[in-house]
């Protein structure tokens, strides 16, 4: 990402794609890791 | 890159965390400015940073409407007062289609606990302006007679 700074654009978009509240934190990271996971898959 | 390190004291004090980080914060204030840490350099304020002239300041916006406009399949939820969230961070210019740059979409998936939400995108800015900051110094120092203009 510090890359995109210097050759293409400062400009980025941010949002909240899911909510975590009532899972406890080992699922959360193992959610987190399944979202990144199917998104290197694509 | 060029990175020396050095070990300024090795007393029978440094085994006590304690003492070891006080010696640490020492060495930290006696260094100021010109300190280097890797990962974050306690001195320099997150302005001097994030609008470093040799940089353009990371730009960071609240997206609110769907991602299938970008063809993408993430939901767009909108914050709570409480609760944790699961976030994505996507670099606008990637997400353009005429995008000849990277040739696909470039993001960041991270989570957070929603009091550190807004907290979180100011340390993504920070890290972010800090990382590009030390590409630019090693470029300037593996390539001082190149210079490189943003497109």
């Amino acid at each position: 990402m510090a890359k995109d700074l210097l050759y293409s654009s400062n400009q980025f978009l941010y949002s909240i794609i899911e909510y975590t509240d009532k899972l406890p934190r080992t699922q959360v990271l193992a959610r987190e890791r399944e979202l990144i996971t199917e998104a290197y898959l694509k | 890159m060029n990175v020396q390190v050095y070990a300024l004291r090795q007393v029978e004090g440094c085994v006590v965390k304690r003492a070891r980080l006080k010696i640490e914060r020492y060495f930290i204030g006696r260094a100021g400015q010109n300190l280097l840490n890797v990962a974050v350099n306690p001195i320099e304020s997150y302005n001097a940073i994030v609008h470093h002239p040799l940089i353009t300041p990371p730009h960071f916006t609240h997206y609110t409407r769907p991602w299938t406009l970008y063809d993408s399949h993430y939901t767009n939820l909108q914050p709570k007062t409480s609760g944790s969230y699961i976030y994505i961070l996507f670099n606008k210019k990637s997400l353009s289609p005429g995008n000849v740059v990277y040739g696909r979409k470039r993001f960041y998936i991270g989570q957070t606990g929603n009091a550190w939400f807004f907290k979180r995108m100011k340390g993504h800015r920070y890290y972010m302006a800090m990382r590009a900051i030390f590409k630019m110094q090693e470029e300037k120092y593996l390539h001082p007679f190149c210079i490189r203009r943003n497109g």
